[in-house]
């Protein structure tokens, strides 16, 4: 049951949402990448960086939600950049998902953001929307509300944001 | 650990027989679930010492933001009483004048109301402790690092950490009803609905375990994952 003031999604019960739909191969691919971007995030060498980042964003009055969002998709694409096009893409949405919510969880643990279901919902949908926009131009169109000529094949790998604004604007990876 | 997977898989496939590729399957999965196993095990660890890291730097932090709200106050509310809290701060002018020096008792209570005013957590666990009898200078040293622990995250507190000490008394007036933050949060949720919703579909209210609008047809599906 969701809680708009309080945050009752865990990574561990999105797991057990998600993965038993999915082939096994699939699982395997998805939990690879969500350990990739643990170890991204979580590591010793740049943990901190990523905490002070998005301690800056919240200091300029950003919402928590469309911060955390950008960021983890910004890492989802440095991952997929970083595989060289080999990663899934199917497996960027869920993957992400995941480690938004393990990002969620460690944020109000350690008390440095309030961050309720409400917004995991935000950061979900923009999470979901930019992977999307980045991989399929016309779902970009969409959202942008222009209509762009093609100049980038959906299969192409897609370039992160030049200055990711949170966690990785620290320039930890 | 990959050595140590290394010669788990030596074992297994030197203690298989060639006869028997069902067990070397057997063990090859269980080697690989293991890995996996271990794989998440490693990330978790990673995981909880960034944690607890954190939440001891949090902790330090909010202990040295305390220190400098309790140095600021409890001169102050001690003043109002004609108190000091050390004799050396006693002039012969001020004990003509009638002042004092604070006892624990005095000084537990400056502190609570000095935690109070200023929005933290816990200064009324502060009062009561100075109404017990049996309270000392060490009880409350470690309420003071208690309570500093409990602060973590408390937005009154963490405001007043970013805007400095001349904008404390404004901070915790602003921020103690809660509006502002809410004020925020519906502004910024709207703005990320609006910006993000397409024709015809509802954003979703409680994420992904809510069962928002279904996917556009023309998104990245699952199902591409090879």
């Amino acid at each position: 049951m969701s809680n708009l003031s309080n945050l009752t999604i865990t990574e561990q019960a999105l797991e057990k949402q998600i993965l038993p739909k999915l082939p096994a191969n699939d699982q395997t691919v998805i939990m690879r990448v969500y350990h990739a971007g643990m170890h991204m995030i979580f590591s010793s060498q740049t943990h901190e960086q990523m905490v002070q980042g998005f301690e800056q964003q919240m200091q300029q009055k950003q919402d928590i939600g469309s911060a955390l969002g950008t960021d983890i998709a910004n890492i989802m694409l440095v991952l997929f950049q970083q595989s060289k096009g080999t990663m899934p893409q199917g497996a960027l949405i869920p993957a992400g998902t995941l480690l938004l919510a393990k990002v969620c969880e460690f944020l109000n643990s350690t008390g440095t953001a309030q961050v309720t279901d409400a917004i995991f919902a935000d950061a979900t949908h923009l999470l979901a929307s930019v992977l999307q926009s980045k991989f399929n131009q016309k779902f970009g169109q969409h959202v942008s509300g222009q209509a762009q000529p093609e100049q980038q094949s959906a299969q192409a790998a897609p370039q992160p944001s030049a200055q990711p604004s949170g966690m990785l604007a620290q320039g930890g990876v | 650990m990959v050595s140590m997977l290394g010669t788990i898989l030596a074992g297994a496939a030197s203690g298989a027989g060639a006869a028997d590729d069902k067990n070397v399957t057997e063990a090859n999965k269980q080697i690989a679930a293991q890995n996996l196993e271990l794989s998440h095990m490693e990330v978790q660890n990673m995981y909880d010492q960034a944690k607890m890291g954190r939440q001891f730097a949090m902790t330090s932090k909010m202990r040295s933001l305390m220190q400098e709200t309790l140095a600021t106050d409890v001169p102050k509310i001690l003043a109002q009483q004609k108190l000091v809290s050390d004799e050396s701060q006693l002039t012969p002018a001020m004990r003509k004048a009638g002042w004092k020096v604070a006892t624990l008792k005095d000084n537990t209570v400056a502190a609570g109301n000095a935690l109070m005013n200023n929005g933290w957590i816990g200064g009324d666990e502060i009062l009561k402790a100075a109404a017990s009898e049996n309270n000392s200078a060490d009880k409350v040293e470690g309420q003071l690092q208690g309570i500093a622990a409990k602060n973590v995250g408390n937005a009154v507190v963490a405001q007043i950490a970013a805007g400095g000490q001349a904008n404390r008394g404004v901070a915790a007036a602003g921020l103690y009803s809660g509006a502002s933050i809410q004020n925020a949060q519906t502004a910024a949720q709207a703005k990320v609905q609006a910006a993000y919703a397409l024709p015809g579909q509802q954003p979703p209210s409680t994420g992904m375990l809510g069962g928002g609008a279904p996917a556009p047809s023309n998104v990245v599906q699952w199902g591409s994952l090879k």
